[in-house]
């Protein structure tokens, strides 16, 4: 008997999935991964603690790997809300109807508005400097070479990137201008 | 390593941060406004290709949502389509919160609209972009040609660019080394009359390539190539691709230059610039038949040229020196004045020339 799915990995896959799709025209599996951990930064930043954020990664092929999200993923890809189109996927209509169906509710509201910042960030900053920057984020690339299975430390590159924030001094509830902070950072600090 | 300075100072500097300060204590509104246009400008340009436009496009999001011009005058945009029908004109388009909105002006002023304080505004015109934020102007050209915000055709070329360097170049492409007579790469295989040897290794390996790496893409099958030498159907293009979501085509068509080594008696022959020459006419057929199939697609047609030219080289030659092997590394091909159609039409982009190295001894 299989076990109800995470609701927030099922959430946060969806989502994710319905706006790289509708965006970039398709997605990969693992960037559903990479901008879920994009995400949690940005919950930090809107002051949660990252230890109730519900998903935990490890490095996995040079990405970010959730097991929580991957197990989400499986699912939606065999209930049809996932297509898969040669080398990327895509989400279905009945995708997109359950995604319209989830989004509304009061619980996934928060979530979604940091899904939708770390997302149009990829508009605004080009796309592949978006996820070069990520995959350049410090703890990733520490346990990439490592290859060890450690988790990853959502909370090493967060200090820095606090600091950073507050001297550029743009003070916004609106958590896009933060994401863009944070991929801007990342890929300078190169 | 950048010290934290220099990071404040280019996130300071990037185009999201000048928006922002320029509306001083407004940042959240500006900030959903930005957001807003961003994504909204994704999807007109679905159906728009910004370098082959001709006229001004604004862009306008007021942190109300007030028209900003007599609604009565504008349309309401549903099927954006018709966008395809001002590709001269000016265009003012305001976007809202509620995201499926959009309302289009031709006619209306656009100076009033740069006046407003609580609006921000996006300008295209002439392959140049930029934002107006109460009275700031904010570059955010990045590309020579098109938009930062309408990825199809610049995502293409930069694919084609990369296919050059990581499999041309050294003939990584296990299809693509069939091409070559022998290993030191300094002969084409020449299969002979209606074989399609090389051209067959070259189309399948960037076809390959470009199935894998590009998004949103359906390409179509490889041709089977006309063994019959049927004069009357006419050859297709290489490679067509279309975009599944957005209102686009692109041809592909890929030519080879060098010496070729028939497999049948291990003679040699050249193809040289005559041959880029001829791909150029092939592609403004094959683009001119596109447009007349489908007069309402952005069409886009790329020659895609395999360099293979080595210098001293006879039938007897085995072996090539870096001299003779990388002779030709630097040499532009030459185009006649009257195949260069990129000059003069948007929907042509200059031959990608793609030079593949021999093995030097």
């Amino acid at each position: 008997m299989d076990d109800q799915v995470n609701p927030e990995a099922f959430f946060d896959s969806l989502s994710l999935a319905h706006k790289l799709d509708n965006y970039f025209d398709g997605f990969k599996l693992e960037e559903i991964h990479l901008f879920s951990y994009f995400s949690s930064f940005l919950y930090c930043y809107s002051g949660e603690s990252i230890g109730t954020w519900p998903h935990r990664y490890t490095a996995s092929n040079g990405f970010p790997f959730s097991a929580t999200i991957y197990t989400a993923i499986k699912r939606h890809i065999q209930n049809g809300l996932f297509e898969n189109k040669e080398e990327y996927y895509i989400i279905s209509g009945r995708g997109t109807d359950e995604f319209n169906k989830f989004k509304g509710l009061s619980n996934f509201r928060s979530r979604e508005r940091i899904l939708n910042a770390v997302c149009t960030t990829a508009i605004l900053v080009p796309y592949s400097q978006t996820v070069r920057a990520l995959l350049n984020e410090p703890d990733l690339q520490k346990q990439i070479q490592l290859e060890n299975g450690s988790w990853l430390n959502q909370m090493s590159f967060y200090p820095q990137f606090k600091k950073i924030s507050d001297a550029v001094g743009i003070k916004a509830n609106d958590l896009m201008i933060p994401a863009i902070e944070l991929i801007n950072s990342l890929s300078i600090q190169k | 390593m950048c010290d934290q300075q220099e990071i404040v100072r280019n996130i300071s500097d990037f185009f999201t941060s000048k928006v922002m300060r320029a509306f001083g204590g407004k940042v959240d509104p500006a900030s959903q406004a930005l957001g807003i246009i961003a994504t909204s400008l994704k999807d007109i340009y679905r159906y728009l290709e910004p370098s082959f436009f001709k006229g001004d496009i604004f862009v306008c999001k007021d942190f109300n949502d007030k028209t900003c011009y007599d609604e009565a005058k504008g349309i309401r945009l549903y099927d954006k389509n018709v966008l395809l029908n001002y590709s001269d004109s000016l265009m003012i388009i305001q976007v809202f919160n509620e995201n499926s909105r959009m309302l289009l002006w031709k006619d209306q002023d656009p100076d009033k609209l740069l006046k407003r304080k609580k609006t921000l505004v996006y300008h295209f015109k002439a392959n140049k972009e930029c934002f107006f934020a109460n009275g700031t102007k904010i570059d955010v050209t990045i590309h020579d040609r098109g938009s930062r915000f309408a990825d199809q055709f610049i995502n293409l070329s930069r694919d084609l660019h990369e296919y050059s360097a990581s499999k041309i170049r050294k003939s990584s492409c296990s299809h693509f080394f069939q091409s070559w007579a022998e290993d030191d790469r300094i002969f084409f295989r020449g299969g002979g009359s209606g074989s399609n040897i090389p051209e067959k290794f070259m189309q399948l390996s960037l076809h390959e390539f470009l199935s894998s790496v590009s998004r949103g893409i359906s390409i179509s099958p490889l041709r089977e190539y006309n063994t019959m030498g049927n004069e009357a159907k006419p050859k297709p293009v290489d490679i067509m691709i279309q975009w599944r979501e957005a209102n686009r085509i692109a041809l592909i068509e890929v030519k080879f230059i060098g010496i070729v080594k028939k497999d049948s008696d291990g003679s040699i022959y050249e193809n040289g610039d005559s041959r880029v020459n001829e791909g150029m006419r092939q592609l403004k057929d094959y683009f001119d038949r596109a447009a007349t199939d489908n007069p309402r697609t952005l069409i886009k047609s790329y020659l895609v040229v395999i360099d293979g030219r080595r210098n001293n080289v006879t039938v007897a030659t085995r072996t090539i020196n870096v001299a003779d092997g990388m002779h030709y590394e630097n040499k532009e091909l030459v185009i006649d004045e009257d195949k260069q159609f990129y000059k003069t039409m948007c929907n042509f982009e200059e031959p990608i020339r793609m030079f593949a190295e021999p093995i030097c001894r």
